[in-house]
């Protein structure tokens, strides 16, 4: 595969020959090699706008897709290993982009809209942590309602660069980004914050994340390896926040609760170290 | 009841399923999960997009077959006459129940035995672009044709369904075409007569 990261400047006649491929140093291209002389079309995706719209769909479109993707990697997978290590991987790409999308949505002031205003992002700062005794991972979080969601009205054309004053800053502390995974990530993915979040008391680089009724595995009985694929979606948006970690999904039941699922978060030893560092142990 | 009545009351029944009757979730996480599946299958067959769009295809027929029983069950419709009811069944029902949207329906052909579904929205290929090598072979949102496919045949009716034009192809708009063969025959299940 010919893969030229390095190009010459985009000034440079040579990198219009035509090319089999996408070219990364370039960018996208509407048209085909052959047409490259003609005018060139702007891209679609560069003026839509990153606004959310509050845009739906059903939850059984949303199982049938989950469902089919579960079947295609199992027919895939050799081992059950080797299922959830897939699955992560098609969360993963996921969690590595909503990193930045959140994080600029989150920095529309939160009296912007003109029709309703919104807590849609807003809402993880009041959520505690509690210390968990044992490894079962118990505890009862106080978690603020996620009952508002975003109603930002329909406009596909708005810029939202335009509308943010004051970018909020990246979350640095492990408790800060894995407030804005229990709160505001997992509002945008699922409609509401998770249901704990909890620090394991055993071992201080472990963390976890309780979901009692997981929305895309509620129809799969059994198991929680379907549920590696918000795993990836976890440790895609840590990773890329630059808090390297490992994730994994268990069943911990409880009384009604049969599905409630703990998403244990490992992070790497040195992610420990820099928090200390930075603030102190 | 005349024609435009039905088409009114079909469009209000879809509405209200939709409104009262179905949970949803966020769009932008299905769009997501679907990118994540095509660009893995890219990845799995090599970048060969026949086969891509063969997988999607077989896909979407798997749930097509079994969406159809959600369907029902979800609005209780009786079966259609003809074709032109089953097109306004699609769109204004189906799609709207579980993608929230309604496909324009348009191009007849002469027999009134194919119809387009025109796709201004579609909630899989939003934030998508292809990449150059993709443009020319990969239709993006095949899966869709595998559930008409898949819903359609289980109603008794065999057809064939494809993408005539895609806007992430560069084409003006999304067009999804639905020709049928034949009616299938009501047949009794084996050792059950």
């Amino acid at each position: 595969m010919s893969q030229k990261i390095i190009l010459p400047s985009t000034s440079d006649d040579g990198i219009y020959t035509p090319s089999d491929g996408y070219e990364y140093t370039i960018g996208p291209k509407q048209s085909l090699p052959n047409e490259a002389n003609a005018t060139p079309t702007p891209s679609r995706i560069y003026s839509d706008s990153l606004m959310h719209r509050k845009q739906e769909v059903s939850l059984s479109a949303m199982a049938f897709l989950f469902q089919e993707m579960i079947a295609t990697i199992h027919r895939a997978s050799s081992s059950a290993q080797d299922f959830e290590t897939r699955l992560n991987g098609y969360g993963y790409g996921i969690g590595t982009r909503l990193v930045e999308l959140l994080n600029l949505r989150n920095s529309v002031p939160p009296n912007y809209s003109k029709s309703s205003t919104s807590n849609f992002l807003s809402n993880s700062s009041s959520a505690s942590i509690n210390e968990s005794h044992g490894s079962s991972g118990t505890g009862t979080g106080t978690i603020s309602s996620a009952s508002d969601h975003t109603h930002y009205h329909e406009n596909g054309t708005e810029s939202l660069a335009a509308v943010i004053n004051n970018m909020r800053p990246r979350d640095l502390k492990i408790l800060d980004i894995l407030q804005f995974v229990h709160g505001t990530m997992w509002t945008y993915l699922f409609g509401h914050a998770s249901d704990d979040l909890v620090k394991s008391s055993e071992r201080d680089n472990e963390y976890m994340i309780v979901d009692n009724l997981p929305m895309l595995t509620q129809f799969i009985p059994a198991g929680r390896s379907c549920d590696y694929f918000t795993c990836g979606i976890i440790q895609g948006f840590l990773d890329s926040a630059e808090f390297p970690c490992r994730v994994s999904a268990h069943s911990m039941p409880q009384g009604e609760l049969d599905q409630r699922t703990v998403y244990l978060i490992q992070f790497d030893r040195h992610v420990l170290e820099r928090d200390n560092l930075r603030f102190g142990p | 009841m005349s024609a435009p009545a039905q088409s009114k009351s079909l469009k209000a029944i879809g509405e209200d399923t939709w409104k009262n009757k179905t949970e949803k979730v966020n769009a932008e996480l299905f769009t997501l999960t679907y990118g994540a599946i095509v660009s893995q299958l890219c990845a799995d067959y090599d970048r060969d997009f026949q086969k891509v769009n063969n997988h999607l295809f077989s896909m979407g027929y798997n749930i097509g077959v079994r969406l159809v029983e959600d369907f029902l069950a979800r609005t209780a419709l009786p079966r259609c006459e003809n074709m032109v009811k089953t097109s306004e069944m699609i769109s204004k029902c189906a799609f709207k129940i579980f993608l929230n949207m309604t496909p324009q329906v348009t191009n007849w052909s002469s027999e009134k035995d194919a119809f387009s579904l025109m796709l201004d929205e579609n909630p899989l290929s939003d934030f998508v672009e292809l990449p150059m090598d993709a443009m020319k072979q990969l239709w993006y949102s095949n899966v869709l044709s595998g559930v008409l496919k898949g819903a359609l045949e289980m109603v008794q009716l065999d057809c064939d369904v494809w993408f005539v034009s895609d806007i992430l192809k560069g084409d003006p708009q999304t067009e999804l075409r639905i020709k049928l063969n034949k009616v299938l025959k009501d047949e009794v299940p084996i050792g059950e007569d």
